[in-house]
């Protein structure tokens, strides 16, 4: 019985539970005077920035952010309030920074050394983000993986030690602007919450 | 003799050197040569005696060429004062020993140097000297031994240099032979050994006689044999080695099948755990036929099998197949508009019979058609509980105890007024109705004396108690809710906690079924135990039912609790990943499904883990610092081949996958995993611990809310499920009102109860036994639950006000 498929989509956001709130009506707030994110990613939105903010940190936010995820998190806080989620999110934030500035040591390594430190790297940081659903930043941290390892996934080939070092310092770049991104998404959505960072530990 | 031997032993070192005569020189060469020999070599000389003799033969006569035993021989011949013992023979061809024990006694120590005739014997036919056997001749009697060689005459001295021992090779074998068949290990060294001095020996004497090539023939004969020994040897120790090797390679096979035996085992335990699950639902689903087929089914019915209906059939479903929360929210209401309109139908019809029946029934039906379906069952399973009861329990009881059943008549009556109360205040009865509707009760009690309206009065108290809880289940509508009576409901509104906990509901047909007994039972029992139990169960309720409708409950929710599957026993899991985010959010939802966690942040930290303590899953990251989780697995693997290890890892291709398996893992959970993902690896990997906890909750009719629900972030959870263990962790988390109540309950109820454990080969005292711990589990969950809900620093002062209302309906 385990064993059957359940047969329920992960993609409809439970409507039961208020608390997270639906990304697609909440999340666009005319008011706040927040820049929009930088597109970091090629397929940025083509729209005048100045005509339409909100839509376009929709658009940004449906790329980078995986609701359901980020959702299944908000589910194990305690009614009413975002303890829980707010220890993740913050223990990722101080992840994040801590790998960042790890690959950013390693990148100044010896050749043969950083490479794979870079993988490994962004292996991890891969998985933190996976799991809050912080997608933007996954998939890059991915990629960072891969070419740390001399393999270009997306072209299906490999690749030399300095094509892979040149790829990768342009993602760190990528993905450092991704993560400011999300971790501005994220502060806003718990300020909108009313919910403070503050005292939280990791 | 002797003392020319003696006389000669400090004069050997300087003969060494000096004596370069061919006659001696064998005489220096010997003692140093057996001077050199090992130990064991020494030893072995003086445990054949003939050696010795023959070797001193070697020295101790100045006849060149002739043995020294032929010589010794000889000349003891000559002795005129061994006449009377030995002696020529009469012709001279042949020597006689005429006394075989003074020959032992006296002459065989002088003349060689030991006392073992045998030993002589052995040496003359080693010199091909034949004993002649006594015939007609025998003129020295029955003790003599004759003994003859051609060339060994009285008066033919020269021809003694004929006499020489047979071929060595002969020797050896019976010299060397000897010990090899007794202990061929031990025999090895000793017979390595003494080569050495029997060749000195030999070579001595060789050197002495000067017939050199002939004794060098014998030597390499020696050798030859030595070495085929040695051979023989090493062959018999090849052959032990193997043998030890074979016995090491079947000892080797018998643990394998030890463990496969074990995994057998563990296999046919999970078949077995999945029969007994199958038949538990089986009895669920004929308990629930059964209801059905009662002729007159009264409001236990109209209550309890939309109930079960819907439970099986949908409820179960979904919740078995792990639905998100709002769809299981969704179909509870579908399920409780269902219920209340069948409820409702049944109250009707109810009402109709109830006045048939009984004089205060028409109003109360009338009160119920009124007010809908809760108090109208409640009034109208009083009226019908009768026959349908009684009905259930002569088939199910029929050995029950009747004087239990005979409680003092006021006793049930009290209960059912209670009770009645109880489901006035649930359903917002008019105070009026209620009131009538109470009295109307009470003196149908009262009236009604004789033996079988006690019986009925007994039933009658379940089914009053019955119908509220589906008032509460119904309670959707939200008048009922506020307006409800705060101690009154209290009760009440435990069992529609159990109502609607999604997992709970598994086992809830059962316990849905059997409840009138339960409640009979307890109606049954002292009034004081009663009140005991109603006055926990206000409290309890107090706390919980007063905040349990705050005005922020706004929908019907039922909150993530849902998925829970009931474990007998928190499985122990231990969780390995380096990454900080991970770990967090996986010991989260581990925690809500109410497993103990351990944690390990690498491969070496997981391997140490594991050989320190029993788990009963491991949830394994593969990429980590110092050793990764492959590496950890077939390390894990090497002591534990048992415990299921699920790979978590975002990486999945095909030949990763490969090599996860190939590692001992059992599973791959791909990352980022979802609650259901890991919940159906929980369920997969863990079905041996869940299905006893339905079983056991099944049986008690516990609520199942508790291991399932969620209070979940308190500190409290996990220790209350570490202290209830595995019966009792079902209810430790459980409102107090409802471990009271039951708990108090299902004691003086004990042989009322049906054992439904029965079935599964537990006794009755068992059962009852099993129930009194629960009692005794509870009633310490619920005081150690409580400080900690008050030390719990969290945002509800009150914890269980927050986990409580996540299932009350408010609209």
């Amino acid at each position: 019985m385990a064993d059957d498929p359940p047969p329920r989509t992960r993609t409809s956001p439970p409507p039961a539970d208020p608390a997270p709130k639906p990304p697609a009506s909440k999340d666009p707030n005319p008011e706040t005077p927040r820049s929009p994110p930088p597109p970091a990613d090629s397929e940025s939105v083509p729209d005048p920035p100045a005509k339409s903010e909100a839509r376009h940190r929709l658009i940004w936010h449906r790329q980078a952010i995986d609701m359901d995820i980020f959702s299944q998190i908000l589910e194990l806080d305690e009614d009413g309030t975002y303890d829980f989620s707010k220890e993740m999110v913050v223990a990722y934030f101080s992840q994040a920074t801590t790998t960042f500035s790890d690959m950013d040591k390693a990148i100044a390594r010896r050749a043969d050394e950083k490479l794979p430190e870079l993988s490994a790297l962004g292996h991890f940081l891969k998985g933190s983000s996976a799991a809050l659903g912080i997608s933007k930043v996954q998939a890059t941290c991915e990629k960072m993986q891969h070419y740390g390892a001399l393999r270009d996934e997306a072209a299906d080939k490999d690749l030399k030690a300095d094509e892979a070092l040149s790829k990768i310092s342009a993602l760190l770049v990528e993905v450092k602007a991704e993560y400011a991104d999300a971790e501005r998404w994220l502060k806003k959505w718990y300020e909108d919450k009313n919910e403070s960072f503050e005292g939280v530990k990791p | 003799m002797d003392e020319r031997y003696r006389g000669q032993q400090p004069l050997l070192p300087l003969l060494s050197i000096a004596a370069s005569r061919a006659q001696y020189a064998p005489t220096p060469a010997w003692p140093p040569s057996t001077s050199q020999l090992p130990s064991l070599g020494v030893k072995r000389e003086g445990a054949s005696p003939e050696h010795m003799a023959d070797r001193k033969e070697g020295h101790e006569d100045s006849m060149s060429s002739t043995s020294d035993f032929v010589k010794k021989l000889y000349k003891m011949l000559e002795d005129q004062s061994f006449q009377n013992v030995v002696s020529w023979g009469p012709q001279g061809d042949c020597f006689v020993v005429k006394d075989m024990n003074e020959f032992t006694k006296s002459i065989l120590p002088r003349m060689f140097k030991h006392s073992n005739f045998a030993s002589f014997v052995r040496q003359l036919n080693k010199y091909d000297f034949h004993k002649v056997k006594n015939t007609d001749d025998n003129q020295f009697g029955e003790q003599s031994w004759t003994f003859r060689h051609p060339d060994f005459h009285a008066d033919r001295r020269d021809s003694l240099e004929n006499i020489k021992r047979k071929v060595p090779a002969q020797r050896k074998s019976t010299a060397g032979g000897t010990p090899l068949p007794i202990t061929p290990s031990s025999s090895y060294a000793p017979a390595a050994a003494y080569p050495q001095s029997a060749t000195s020996s030999s070579y001595s004497a060789n050197f002495a006689v000067g017939s050199e090539s002939s004794k060098i023939d014998t030597m390499q004969a020696q050798i030859a044999t030595l070495q085929a020994q040695l051979s023989s040897l090493g062959a018999a120790h090849e052959e032990v080695l193997s043998h030890v090797r074979n016995l090491e390679r079947s000892y080797q096979d018998v643990l394998v099948e030890m463990v496969g035996f074990q995994r057998g085992m563990a296999q046919q335990d999970g078949l077995m755990q999945n029969l007994i699950q199958y038949f538990l639902r089986e009895n669920n689903g004929n308990g629930a036929g059964k209801v059905k087929q009662l002729p007159s089914n009264g409001g236990m019915d109209g209550g309890g099998n939309p109930f079960l209906f819907m439970q099986q059939q949908e409820t179960q479903q979904l919740l078995d197949k792990s639905f998100a929360e709002q769809d299981v929210a969704r179909a509870t209401l579908v399920q409780m508009s269902e219920i209340s309109r069948r409820a409702e139908a049944v109250g009707m019809s109810f009402g109709g019979q109830a006045s048939g029946s009984s004089s205060g029934a028409g109003s109360s039906s009338a009160s119920n058609v009124r007010l809908g379906a809760s108090v109208g069952t409640s009034g109208i399973g009083a009226a019908m509980g009768r026959m349908d009861m009684l009905a259930r329990i002569e088939e199910l009881q029929a050995q029950r105890d009747r004087s239990r059943l005979n409680t003092p008549l006021f006793n049930s009556s009290n209960n059912a007024g209670a009770s009645g109360s109880g489901a006035n205040g649930m359903s917002t009865n008019p105070e009026e109705d209620q009131r009538r509707q109470q009295q109307q009760m009470g003196a149908q009690h009262r009236t009604e004396s004789p033996e079988s309206d006690d019986y009925e009065d007994e039933m009658v108290v379940p089914t009053v108690t019955n119908p509220p809880s589906l008032d509460v289940a119904l309670g959707a509508s939200p008048e009922t809710w506020s307006m409800a009576g705060g101690d009154a409901h209290a009760g009440l509104e435990v069992y529609t906690i159990g109502h609607l906990m999604p997992r709970g509901s598994a086992a809830f047909p059962d316990a849905q079924g059997n409840w009138s007994f339960d409640s009979d039972a307890f109606a049954s029992g002292m009034v004081g135990k009663q009140e005991a139990s109603y006055a926990s169960t206000s409290s309890g309720s107090g706390s919980g039912g007063g905040g349990g409708s705050p005005p922020t409950k706004q929908t019907l929710r039922v909150r993530r609790s849902t998925f829970v599957p009931g474990w007998a026993v928190p499985p122990r899991v231990l969780l390995v990943d380096d990454d900080a985010v991970s770990r967090k959010l996986s010991s989260k939802f581990l925690q809500v499904f109410g497993c103990t966690i351990d944690v390990a942040v690498d491969g070496v930290g997981a391997v140490n883990k594991m050989n320190l303590e029993k788990y009963d899953l491991v949830l394994m990251d593969i990429v980590m610092p110092k050793l990764d989780g492959v590496s950890a697995t077939s390390m894990i693997r090497k002591f534990d081949p048992q415990t299921p290890i699920i790979s978590m890892t975002s990486n999945s291709r095909p030949n990763e996958i490969m090599t996860y398996y190939s590692s001992g893992m059992n599973d791959i959970l791909p990352k980022p995993f979802t609650k259901e993902g890991l919940l159906d690896m929980l369920e997969k990997h863990l079905t041996h611990l869940t299905v006893i906890k339905e079983k056991m909750s099944t049986s008690m009719r516990i609520p199942r809310q508790p291991s399932g629900i969620p209070p979940l972030n308190d500190a409290g959870f996990e220790s209350a499920l570490q202290a209830g263990a595995a019966s009792s962790s079902g209810a430790s988390s459980s409102p107090g009102s409802t471990l009271m109540e039951y708990g108090l309950g299902s004691p003086d109820a004990g042989d009322g109860r049906i054992n439904v454990l029965a079935g599964m080969g537990l006794s009755d005292e068992q059962y009852n036994i099993m129930l009194a711990g629960i009692v005794a589990g509870d009633g310490f969950n619920f005081g150690e639950k409580r400080t900690r809900d008050s030390m719990d620093e969290g945002d509800h002062p009150d914890g269980r006000d927050g986990k409580r209302s996540r299932f009350e309906v408010v609209e």
